[in-house]
Protein backbone atom coordinates (compact mmCIF):
# COMPACT_ATOMS: atom_id res chain seq x y z
CA UNK A 1 0.00 0.00 0.00
CA UNK A 2 1.37 3.06 -1.12
CA UNK A 3 0.39 4.79 2.03
CA UNK A 4 0.64 1.83 4.56
CA UNK A 5 -2.54 3.27 6.67
CA UNK A 6 -5.19 1.69 4.88
CA UNK A 7 -4.66 -1.50 3.31
CA UNK A 8 -8.10 -3.43 1.89
CA UNK A 9 -7.91 -5.36 5.51
CA UNK A 10 -8.37 -2.41 7.52
CA UNK A 11 -12.01 -1.86 5.48
CA UNK A 12 -13.55 -3.63 8.08
CA UNK A 13 -11.80 -2.13 11.41
CA UNK A 14 -12.58 0.90 9.71
CA UNK A 15 -16.22 0.84 9.48
CA UNK A 16 -16.09 0.14 13.30
CA UNK A 17 -15.14 3.38 13.74
CA UNK A 18 -16.91 7.16 14.31
CA UNK A 19 -17.77 8.40 10.91
CA UNK A 20 -15.09 11.15 10.75
CA UNK A 21 -12.36 8.45 11.14
CA UNK A 22 -13.97 6.19 8.56
CA UNK A 23 -13.91 9.44 6.60
CA UNK A 24 -10.02 9.92 6.83
CA UNK A 25 -9.51 6.20 6.40
CA UNK A 26 -11.40 5.64 3.21
CA UNK A 27 -10.11 8.77 1.84
CA UNK A 28 -6.85 7.60 2.67
CA UNK A 29 -7.67 4.27 0.99
CA UNK A 30 -9.10 6.05 -1.67
CA UNK A 31 -5.75 7.90 -2.32
CA UNK A 32 -3.47 5.22 -1.67
CA UNK A 33 -3.37 4.11 -5.21
CA UNK A 34 -4.86 0.64 -4.71
CA UNK A 35 -3.97 -1.28 -8.02
CA UNK A 36 -7.05 -1.81 -10.34
CA UNK A 37 -6.97 -4.95 -10.13
CA UNK A 38 -7.68 -5.21 -6.44
CA UNK A 39 -10.87 -3.37 -7.07
CA UNK A 40 -14.02 -4.90 -7.16
CA UNK A 41 -17.69 -4.28 -7.04
CA UNK A 42 -20.74 -5.70 -4.67
CA UNK A 43 -24.07 -5.04 -4.85
CA UNK A 44 -25.48 -4.21 -2.18
CA UNK A 45 -28.99 -4.44 -1.05
CA UNK A 46 -30.68 -2.44 1.56
CA UNK A 47 -33.61 -4.02 1.34
CA UNK A 48 -33.76 -6.93 3.60
CA UNK A 49 -36.69 -8.55 2.54
CA UNK A 50 -36.38 -7.90 -1.23
CA UNK A 51 -32.81 -9.72 -1.12
CA UNK A 52 -34.56 -12.48 1.17
CA UNK A 53 -36.75 -12.91 -1.70
CA UNK A 54 -34.17 -12.72 -4.07
CA UNK A 55 -32.17 -15.17 -2.41
CA UNK A 56 -34.53 -17.53 -2.12
CA UNK A 57 -35.51 -17.30 -5.89
CA UNK A 58 -31.38 -17.77 -6.52
CA UNK A 59 -31.24 -20.53 -3.73
CA UNK A 60 -28.71 -18.33 -2.99
CA UNK A 61 -27.59 -17.83 0.97
CA UNK A 62 -27.63 -14.23 2.60
CA UNK A 63 -24.67 -12.31 3.57
CA UNK A 64 -26.09 -9.26 6.17
CA UNK A 65 -23.89 -6.72 6.98
CA UNK A 66 -25.22 -4.49 10.09
CA UNK A 67 -23.10 -1.20 10.20
CA UNK A 68 -25.02 2.19 11.15
CA UNK A 69 -24.08 4.85 8.87
CA UNK A 70 -24.61 8.66 9.67
CA UNK B 1 -22.38 -0.30 -4.48
CA UNK B 2 -19.36 -0.27 -2.60
CA UNK B 3 -15.62 -0.98 -3.36
CA UNK B 4 -13.94 -3.64 -2.04
CA UNK B 5 -11.36 -5.90 -2.80
CA UNK B 6 -11.31 -8.78 -5.34
CA UNK B 7 -10.56 -11.37 -2.55
CA UNK B 8 -14.59 -10.38 -0.85
CA UNK B 9 -16.00 -9.83 -3.85
CA UNK B 10 -15.13 -13.27 -5.10
CA UNK B 11 -15.88 -15.23 -2.04
CA UNK B 12 -19.43 -13.28 -1.57
CA UNK B 13 -20.02 -14.22 -5.16
CA UNK B 14 -22.33 -16.89 -4.10
CA UNK B 15 -24.49 -14.67 -1.95
CA UNK B 16 -27.23 -12.12 -2.21
CA UNK B 17 -25.41 -9.35 -0.03
CA UNK B 18 -27.41 -6.86 2.45
CA UNK B 19 -26.34 -3.95 3.85
CA UNK B 20 -28.26 -3.00 6.59
CA UNK B 21 -27.82 0.67 8.11
CA UNK B 22 -31.02 1.17 10.45
CA UNK B 23 -32.65 -1.42 12.51
CA UNK B 24 -36.18 -0.30 12.29
CA UNK B 25 -37.42 -2.94 10.12
CA UNK B 26 -35.97 -5.88 11.48
CA UNK B 27 -37.45 -8.77 12.79
CA UNK B 28 -36.15 -9.14 16.63
CA UNK B 29 -37.55 -12.58 16.60
CA UNK B 30 -35.37 -13.80 14.21
CA UNK B 31 -32.21 -11.60 14.07
CA UNK B 32 -30.30 -11.82 16.87
CA UNK B 33 -26.50 -10.34 17.64
CA UNK B 34 -24.25 -9.05 19.73
CA UNK B 35 -26.17 -5.44 19.82
CA UNK B 36 -23.45 -3.67 21.50
CA UNK B 37 -21.13 -4.25 18.64
CA UNK B 38 -20.70 -1.52 15.98
CA UNK B 39 -19.93 -3.72 13.00
CA UNK B 40 -22.11 -7.18 12.46
CA UNK B 41 -22.67 -9.53 9.95
CA UNK B 42 -24.67 -13.04 9.58
CA UNK B 43 -24.14 -15.18 7.10
CA UNK B 44 -27.75 -17.31 6.56
CA UNK B 45 -30.68 -18.70 4.84
CA UNK B 46 -33.46 -16.73 3.51
CA UNK B 47 -35.92 -18.55 6.18
CA UNK B 48 -34.30 -17.04 9.01
CA UNK B 49 -31.71 -19.96 9.98
CA UNK B 50 -28.53 -18.30 10.99
CA UNK B 51 -25.52 -20.13 10.34
CA UNK B 52 -22.91 -18.25 11.45
CA UNK B 53 -22.61 -14.80 12.73
CA UNK B 54 -19.07 -12.32 12.63
CA UNK B 55 -17.94 -9.24 13.84
CA UNK B 56 -16.96 -10.26 17.75
CA UNK B 57 -14.59 -8.35 19.90
CA UNK B 58 -12.60 -9.34 22.65
CA UNK B 59 -12.45 -6.93 25.51
CA UNK B 60 -9.39 -5.57 24.73
CA UNK B 61 -9.07 -6.13 21.07
CA UNK B 62 -11.60 -3.61 19.59
CA UNK B 63 -10.68 -5.25 15.94
CA UNK B 64 -8.45 -8.09 16.55
CA UNK B 65 -11.11 -10.57 15.51
CA UNK B 66 -12.02 -9.19 11.85
CA UNK B 67 -9.96 -9.17 9.27
CA UNK B 68 -10.94 -9.33 5.39
CA UNK B 69 -9.03 -13.38 5.36
CA UNK B 70 -10.99 -14.46 8.20
CA UNK B 71 -14.44 -12.91 6.15
CA UNK B 72 -13.47 -14.40 3.22
CA UNK B 73 -12.91 -17.71 4.60
CA UNK B 74 -15.96 -17.80 6.48
CA UNK B 75 -18.28 -16.73 4.07
CA UNK B 76 -16.75 -19.48 1.59
CA UNK B 77 -16.44 -22.79 3.96
CA UNK B 78 -19.92 -21.72 4.48
CA UNK B 79 -21.10 -22.73 0.76
CA UNK B 80 -21.23 -26.38 1.81
CA UNK B 81 -23.59 -25.65 4.63
CA UNK B 82 -25.86 -23.87 2.91
CA UNK B 83 -26.06 -26.42 0.05
CA UNK B 84 -27.20 -28.81 3.17
CA UNK B 85 -29.40 -26.71 4.33
CA UNK B 86 -31.08 -25.96 0.68
CA UNK B 87 -31.06 -30.03 0.16
CA UNK B 88 -32.93 -31.11 3.34
CA UNK B 89 -36.56 -30.41 3.44
CA UNK B 90 -37.57 -27.30 5.48
CA UNK B 91 -40.19 -24.81 5.72
CA UNK B 92 -39.79 -21.44 7.19
CA UNK B 93 -40.88 -21.03 10.78
CA UNK B 94 -43.78 -19.32 11.52
CA UNK B 95 -43.16 -16.92 14.31
CA UNK B 96 -44.86 -13.62 15.76
CA UNK B 97 -42.79 -10.66 13.84
CA UNK B 98 -41.41 -7.79 16.59
CA UNK B 99 -39.86 -5.11 14.45
CA UNK B 100 -36.97 -3.11 16.30
CA UNK B 101 -38.86 -0.26 15.69
CA UNK B 102 -41.99 -1.72 17.35
CA UNK B 103 -40.28 -2.52 21.06
CA UNK B 104 -42.58 -1.04 23.49
CA UNK B 105 -40.34 1.70 24.46
CA UNK B 106 -39.74 3.04 20.96
CA UNK B 107 -43.46 2.77 20.23
CA UNK B 108 -44.15 4.72 23.11
CA UNK B 109 -42.31 7.58 22.18
CA UNK B 110 -43.43 7.67 18.31
CA UNK B 111 -46.97 7.63 20.03
CA UNK B 112 -45.80 10.95 22.01
CA UNK B 113 -44.85 12.34 18.83
CA UNK B 114 -40.71 11.92 19.09
CA UNK B 115 -39.44 11.30 15.70
CA UNK B 116 -36.79 8.28 15.38
CA UNK B 117 -35.11 8.82 12.48
CA UNK B 118 -32.75 5.48 12.90
CA UNK B 119 -33.32 2.74 14.98
CA UNK B 120 -29.32 1.97 15.89
CA UNK B 121 -28.00 -1.74 17.53
CA UNK B 122 -26.91 -0.50 20.56
CA UNK B 123 -30.79 1.67 20.77
CA UNK B 124 -32.38 -2.11 20.96
CA UNK B 125 -30.16 -2.82 24.13
CA UNK B 126 -31.13 0.26 25.64
CA UNK B 127 -34.98 -0.01 25.16
CA UNK B 128 -35.25 -3.55 26.25
CA UNK B 129 -33.16 -2.49 29.55
CA UNK B 130 -35.82 0.48 29.98
CA UNK B 131 -38.46 -1.93 29.11
CA UNK B 132 -37.12 -4.45 31.71
CA UNK B 133 -36.99 -1.79 34.55
CA UNK B 134 -40.46 -0.51 34.08
CA UNK B 135 -41.24 -4.32 34.14
CA UNK B 136 -39.27 -5.09 37.16
CA UNK B 137 -37.74 -7.55 35.57
CA UNK B 138 -34.33 -5.86 34.65
CA UNK B 139 -31.47 -7.89 36.90
CA UNK B 140 -27.66 -6.49 36.88
CA UNK B 141 -26.83 -9.94 35.69
CA UNK B 142 -28.51 -9.95 32.47
CA UNK B 143 -25.65 -7.13 31.07
CA UNK B 144 -23.66 -9.95 30.90
CA UNK B 145 -24.85 -10.79 27.42
CA UNK B 146 -22.53 -12.56 24.83
CA UNK B 147 -19.79 -13.53 27.03
CA UNK B 148 -16.22 -14.03 25.43
CA UNK B 149 -14.62 -17.02 25.63
CA UNK B 150 -12.54 -16.14 28.30
CA UNK B 151 -15.11 -16.81 30.67
CA UNK B 152 -14.98 -20.69 30.14
CA UNK B 153 -11.30 -20.50 29.95
CA UNK B 154 -10.72 -20.35 26.28
CA UNK B 155 -8.51 -17.85 24.19
CA UNK B 156 -9.51 -18.41 20.27
CA UNK B 157 -6.98 -17.61 17.28
CA UNK B 158 -7.44 -14.21 15.86
CA UNK B 159 -7.53 -16.12 11.99
CA UNK B 160 -9.12 -19.09 12.12
CA UNK B 161 -11.03 -18.35 14.87
CA UNK B 162 -12.54 -21.84 15.58
CA UNK B 163 -9.24 -23.11 16.74
CA UNK B 164 -8.10 -22.60 20.73
CA UNK B 165 -4.62 -20.57 21.12
CA UNK B 166 -4.82 -20.84 24.75
CA UNK B 167 -6.53 -22.92 27.75
CA UNK B 168 -6.67 -21.32 31.19
CA UNK B 169 -5.01 -23.55 33.78
CA UNK B 170 -7.55 -24.78 35.55
CA UNK B 171 -10.69 -23.21 34.02
CA UNK B 172 -13.44 -25.61 32.61
CA UNK B 173 -12.35 -25.84 29.29
CA UNK B 174 -8.78 -26.91 30.78
CA UNK B 175 -10.65 -29.20 33.75
CA UNK B 176 -12.83 -30.72 30.47
CA UNK B 177 -9.60 -31.86 28.69
CA UNK B 178 -9.58 -29.05 26.18
CA UNK B 179 -5.65 -28.24 25.14
CA UNK B 180 -4.02 -25.06 22.59
CA UNK B 181 -4.25 -26.30 19.01
CA UNK B 182 -8.00 -27.86 19.28
CA UNK B 183 -10.74 -27.14 16.58
CA UNK B 184 -13.86 -26.79 18.29
CA UNK B 185 -16.79 -27.96 16.21
CA UNK B 186 -19.75 -27.71 18.28
CA UNK B 187 -20.44 -25.41 21.41
CA UNK B 188 -23.79 -25.62 22.94
CA UNK B 189 -26.75 -24.44 20.55
CA UNK B 190 -24.15 -23.37 18.03
CA UNK B 191 -23.97 -26.94 16.01
CA UNK B 192 -21.33 -25.82 13.79
CA UNK B 193 -18.84 -23.62 14.92
CA UNK B 194 -16.13 -21.27 13.01
CA UNK B 195 -15.95 -17.68 14.66
CA UNK B 196 -15.33 -15.81 18.10
CA UNK B 197 -19.02 -14.53 17.39
CA UNK B 198 -20.41 -18.17 17.32
CA UNK B 199 -18.72 -19.41 20.24
CA UNK B 200 -20.48 -16.06 22.12
CA UNK B 201 -23.49 -17.00 20.92
CA UNK B 202 -23.51 -20.26 22.08
CA UNK B 203 -21.85 -18.93 25.35
CA UNK B 204 -25.11 -16.13 25.47
CA UNK B 205 -27.84 -19.18 24.81
CA UNK B 206 -26.54 -20.86 27.74
CA UNK B 207 -27.84 -20.46 31.31
CA UNK B 208 -26.67 -18.27 33.95
CA UNK B 209 -27.25 -20.35 36.51
CA UNK B 210 -24.92 -23.42 37.09
CA UNK B 211 -25.00 -26.04 33.99
CA UNK B 212 -23.56 -28.80 31.60
CA UNK B 213 -22.33 -27.20 28.12
CA UNK B 214 -22.31 -29.55 25.57
CA UNK B 215 -18.85 -28.93 22.96
CA UNK B 216 -18.10 -30.98 20.74
CA UNK B 217 -14.10 -30.41 19.17
CA UNK B 218 -10.84 -32.19 16.79
CA UNK B 219 -8.23 -32.99 19.02
CA UNK B 220 -5.19 -34.47 16.83
CA UNK B 221 -7.43 -35.13 13.84
CA UNK B 222 -9.69 -37.01 16.30
CA UNK B 223 -13.41 -35.68 17.53
CA UNK B 224 -14.58 -35.71 20.74
CA UNK B 225 -17.31 -34.76 22.69
CA UNK B 226 -17.10 -33.05 26.01
CA UNK B 227 -19.24 -31.49 29.03
CA UNK B 228 -17.27 -28.16 30.55
CA UNK B 229 -19.10 -27.77 34.15
CA UNK B 230 -19.67 -24.55 34.69
CA UNK B 231 -20.54 -22.75 37.58
CA UNK B 232 -23.85 -20.16 38.82
CA UNK B 233 -23.07 -16.97 38.12
CA UNK B 234 -19.87 -18.32 35.10
CA UNK B 235 -21.27 -15.28 32.67
CA UNK B 236 -20.00 -12.14 35.12
CA UNK B 237 -16.83 -10.59 34.09
CA UNK B 238 -14.65 -7.97 35.95
CA UNK B 239 -15.64 -4.62 35.22
CA UNK B 240 -12.58 -3.60 33.08
CA UNK B 241 -14.04 -6.73 30.76
CA UNK B 242 -16.92 -5.04 30.51
CA UNK B 243 -16.15 -1.54 30.09
CA UNK B 244 -15.74 -1.55 26.20
CA UNK B 245 -19.70 -1.86 25.88
CA UNK B 246 -21.72 0.91 25.27
CA UNK B 247 -24.61 -1.08 27.30
CA UNK B 248 -22.83 -0.07 30.59
CA UNK B 249 -24.44 3.64 29.80
CA UNK B 250 -27.97 2.03 31.15
CA UNK B 251 -26.51 0.90 34.44
CA UNK B 252 -27.49 2.41 37.88
CA UNK B 253 -26.06 4.11 39.22
CA UNK B 254 -23.76 5.73 37.20
CA UNK B 255 -21.01 8.98 38.19
CA UNK B 256 -22.76 11.53 36.45
CA UNK B 257 -19.90 13.16 34.52
CA UNK B 258 -17.50 11.90 31.60
CA UNK B 259 -14.54 13.01 29.34
CA UNK B 260 -11.40 12.13 28.17
CA UNK B 261 -8.82 9.38 29.77
CA UNK B 262 -5.58 11.16 30.14
CA UNK B 263 -4.18 8.60 32.02
CA UNK B 264 -4.93 4.80 32.68
CA UNK B 265 -3.87 3.63 35.74
CA UNK B 266 -3.66 0.11 34.84
CA UNK B 267 -0.41 -1.75 35.86
CA UNK B 268 1.92 -1.45 33.01
CA UNK B 269 3.20 -5.59 31.85
CA UNK B 270 6.51 -6.22 33.21
CA UNK B 271 8.34 -4.49 36.59
CA UNK B 272 6.87 -0.67 35.19
CA UNK B 273 5.32 1.40 37.56
CA UNK B 274 2.07 2.01 37.72
CA UNK B 275 0.61 5.51 36.82
CA UNK B 276 -1.79 6.96 38.07
CA UNK B 277 -5.40 7.16 36.90
CA UNK B 278 -6.62 10.69 35.70
CA UNK B 279 -9.54 11.69 33.44
CA UNK B 280 -11.17 15.25 32.73
CA UNK B 281 -14.35 16.09 33.17
CA UNK B 282 -15.72 17.29 30.10
CA UNK B 283 -19.37 17.14 30.65
CA UNK B 284 -21.51 16.78 33.98
CA UNK B 285 -25.10 15.44 33.03
CA UNK B 286 -27.51 17.55 34.23
CA UNK B 287 -29.70 17.07 31.06
CA UNK B 288 -32.08 14.91 29.83
CA UNK B 289 -33.60 11.87 31.69
CA UNK B 290 -30.27 11.68 34.45
CA UNK B 291 -29.87 14.59 34.85
CA UNK B 292 -30.53 14.21 38.60
CA UNK B 293 -27.27 12.27 38.26
CA UNK B 294 -25.06 14.83 37.22
CA UNK B 295 -26.89 17.59 39.23
CA UNK B 296 -25.73 15.36 42.21
CA UNK B 297 -22.01 15.77 41.45
CA UNK B 298 -22.17 19.45 40.69
CA UNK B 299 -23.78 20.19 43.93
CA UNK B 300 -20.44 17.68 45.43
CA UNK B 301 -18.48 20.43 44.39
CA UNK B 302 -17.49 19.30 40.90
CA UNK B 303 -16.37 21.52 37.86
CA UNK B 304 -15.95 20.75 34.22
CA UNK B 305 -12.16 20.70 34.02
CA UNK B 306 -11.31 18.94 37.33
CA UNK B 307 -9.15 15.79 36.71
CA UNK B 308 -10.34 12.91 38.53
CA UNK B 309 -7.96 10.76 39.98
CA UNK B 310 -9.83 8.69 42.08
CA UNK B 311 -13.45 7.24 42.77
CA UNK B 312 -14.70 5.75 45.13
CA UNK B 313 -11.62 4.98 47.46
CA UNK B 314 -10.51 3.40 43.61
CA UNK B 315 -7.89 4.91 41.86
CA UNK B 316 -6.26 2.16 39.31
CA UNK B 317 -8.60 2.64 36.81
CA UNK B 318 -7.69 1.46 33.33
CA UNK B 319 -9.68 4.45 32.13
CA UNK B 320 -13.04 6.80 32.44
CA UNK B 321 -14.86 3.53 30.56
CA UNK B 322 -13.29 1.04 33.32
CA UNK B 323 -14.29 3.37 36.19
CA UNK B 324 -17.98 4.21 34.60
CA UNK B 325 -18.69 0.03 34.31
CA UNK B 326 -17.21 -0.21 38.01
CA UNK B 327 -19.75 2.05 39.27
CA UNK B 328 -22.73 0.60 37.40
CA UNK B 329 -21.47 -3.30 38.50
CA UNK B 330 -20.09 -2.45 41.88
CA UNK B 331 -21.55 0.23 43.98
CA UNK B 332 -25.07 0.67 44.63
CA UNK B 333 -27.55 3.75 44.56
CA UNK B 334 -27.45 5.93 48.15
CA UNK B 335 -24.21 4.87 48.54
CA UNK B 336 -21.82 7.49 49.77
CA UNK B 337 -19.06 7.95 47.54
CA UNK B 338 -15.66 10.13 47.34
CA UNK B 339 -13.91 11.97 44.05
CA UNK B 340 -11.00 12.69 44.33
CA UNK B 341 -10.07 15.49 42.04
CA UNK B 342 -7.25 18.04 40.71
CA UNK B 343 -8.28 21.36 40.64
CA UNK B 344 -5.61 23.90 39.66
CA UNK B 345 -2.81 21.29 40.81
CA UNK B 346 -4.37 21.31 44.12
CA UNK B 347 -5.71 17.87 45.80
CA UNK B 348 -10.01 18.12 46.55
CA UNK B 349 -11.88 15.52 48.18
CA UNK B 350 -15.77 15.71 47.03
CA UNK B 351 -18.46 13.86 48.91
CA UNK B 352 -21.82 12.74 47.26
CA UNK B 353 -24.34 10.22 47.10
CA UNK B 354 -24.75 8.20 44.29
CA UNK B 355 -28.33 8.85 42.82
CA UNK B 356 -30.37 6.15 41.09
Amino acid sequence: MACGLAAPNDLIAAMRQPFIVQLLAFGLLLCSGLPAQEEAEITWHRDFDAARRLATERGAPLFVVFRCEP
Amino acid sequence: MVRGSKQLSEAASDYVCVRVTDMSRIDLNEIEFDFDLTFAALVMHPDGTVYHRYGGRGPDEPNGYLSLESLCRLLRDSIPEHRAHEARAHRRKKRKVLHAIDLPVLRRKRARGQQIDCVHCHTINDARHVQAQLDGSWRRDDVFAYPDPERIGLSLDHERQHIVRKVKKGSPAAKAGIKAGDELLAVGEQQSVRTLSDVQWALHRAPFARNRLAVRIRSEGRERSLVLRLKSGWKRCPPERFAWRPTKWNLTPSPGFGGPTLQSGAAPAGNGQPQAFRMRVDYIVDWGENAHRGRAARAAGLKIGDIVVGFAGKRDFESFDHLHAWVGLTLKAGQAVTIDVLRGGKPLTLRYRLPK
